[in-house]
């Protein structure tokens, strides 16, 4: 259960001592104090444990030196999802939750989505929803999910950044799937539609214009020549209303 | 003690049931999301149960084991095997039993989507996509009317 290998991070979601603000005898602003001299820490807090939410090996580092900071001792990291599932087999989890105040630490929560809401138009929010997205736990819907990968999310940032704010006029949903890709839908008020899915290394989409014959693409790679005739196509949306 | 076998094959006429929980598949004005009804990473199958075997209290109470500190159990998606069929995937009776991780569960069924992929990270082809979405519109969705009480509906 305890990780003591770099390998595998992406994704990776743990947990630490709960009990460790109160270790240190730190009181809350000491120990938001200290949490500040650490970068990229991603983490959630609530009244069972810390987790946290490893995206790098920059990000795992940091944790490492964080918990080093506040303990002055070797680093116990916990691997999550495991818990959970001993938890879930009834198995003693006495050394992991023990009573602990870690609302005190409440300040550092961060909330995980899993939806762009429709009316946000900016590239920059649907960037931030693609980070939450990385950062949902395993199994986050309840039927085995697992979290956005980084590549995916890296080429559905790539793909939007090339988009202008009047490309997102009918946007209307962005979504992780349960297998580590990312979907964008546009759709207008006739019902047409442009889906996409992105993976780690290929995409598939389809256009669908009333009157016209749907366009499908299966598992294709995302090229420039491609991401601009995906523009052409969303700007379609535009012009059949 | 009246005991009733649950026949292996599934009939047409049978309905099919997907735990949900809120806000993970349920949007704000109670409506499915996209991915409520997908398969995980490395399956070609959706976990459901046959309706006409189980209850709406049992399947209240697996909702209630799923459920976590951010999402709850919201109710159940409801399904006819003809839609499914309909729409152009598969089911087949799957029952639980003695699994080293969940607990046992006779009324369990796949629906089976045909398409297994490559690797993780790799999109669905598109008519898996559209179907998966036809077949959330099939799908009713019947709201827990009292989620504080233990039972469906007290």
């Amino acid at each position: 259960m305890l990780i003591n290998h770099y390998e595998n991070l992406k994704g990776l979601v743990v947990l630490i001592d709960p009990n460790i603000n109160k270790k240190t005898n730190l009181d809350r602003i000491a120990f938001l104090e200290k949490v500040n001299h650490v970068k990229t820490i991603r983490t959630e807090a609530n009244r069972f444990f810390l987790t946290y939410y490893i995206t790098s090996q920059e990000e795992y580092d940091n944790l490492i030196k964080f918990h080093e900071i506040i303990t002055k001792s070797r680093s116990k990291i916990y691997l999550y999802s495991e818990v959970k599932r001993q938890i879930k087999m009834q198995v003693n989890t006495k050394p992991y939750f023990k009573t602990s105040s870690i609302s005190q630490v409440a300040e550092i929560s961060v909330e995980y989505s899993t939806e762009i809401k429709s009316d946000i138009l900016s590239k920059e929010d649907v960037f931030n929803s693609i980070d939450e997205f990385i950062n949902l736990e395993n199994n986050w819907d309840g039927y085995g999910a697992i979290p956005l990968s980084l590549e995916s999310a890296k080429n559905a940032k790539e793909f939007i950044s090339s988009f202008s704010d009047k490309l997102f006029k009918n946007f209307y949903d962005g979504y992780p799937n349960t297998h580590a890709t990312i979907s964008f839908e546009w759709k207008n008020k006739n019902d047409d539609e442009f889906f996409i899915e992105i993976g780690d290394k290929l995409v598939s989409y389809y256009l669908i214009l009333k009157g016209h014959k749907p366009i499908k693409k299966d598992l294709i790679e995302l090229s420039p020549e491609k991401i601009k005739t995906i523009k052409s196509y969303i700007k379609k949306l535009d012009a059949s209303i | 003690m009246q005991v009733f076998e649950i026949p292996q094959t599934i009939n047409e006429s049978e309905e099919i049931v997907r735990v949900l929980l809120s806000p993970i598949h349920i949007n704000k004005i109670d409506e499915i999301k996209p991915y409520a009804f997908q398969r995980p990473a490395n399956s070609e199958v959706i976990s459901v149960n046959r309706l006409s075997y189980t209850s709406l209290n049992i399947c209240k109470k697996q909702g209630s084991i799923m459920q976590n500190e951010r999402n709850l159990f919201w109710g159940l998606g409801i399904v006819s095997v003809k839609n499914i069929k309909q729409v152009g995937f598969d089911i087949a009776y799957s029952p639980i039993q003695n699994h080293p991780l969940y607990a046992d569960n006779l009324t369990h069924a796949d629906i089976k989507i045909g398409y297994m992929k490559k690797k993780e990270e790799e999109p669905l082809p598109i008519d898996i996509t559209l179907k998966i979405k036809e077949l959330i519109k099939l799908t009713r969705l019947e709201k827990d009317p009292n989620p504080n009480l233990e039972l469906w509906n007290g």
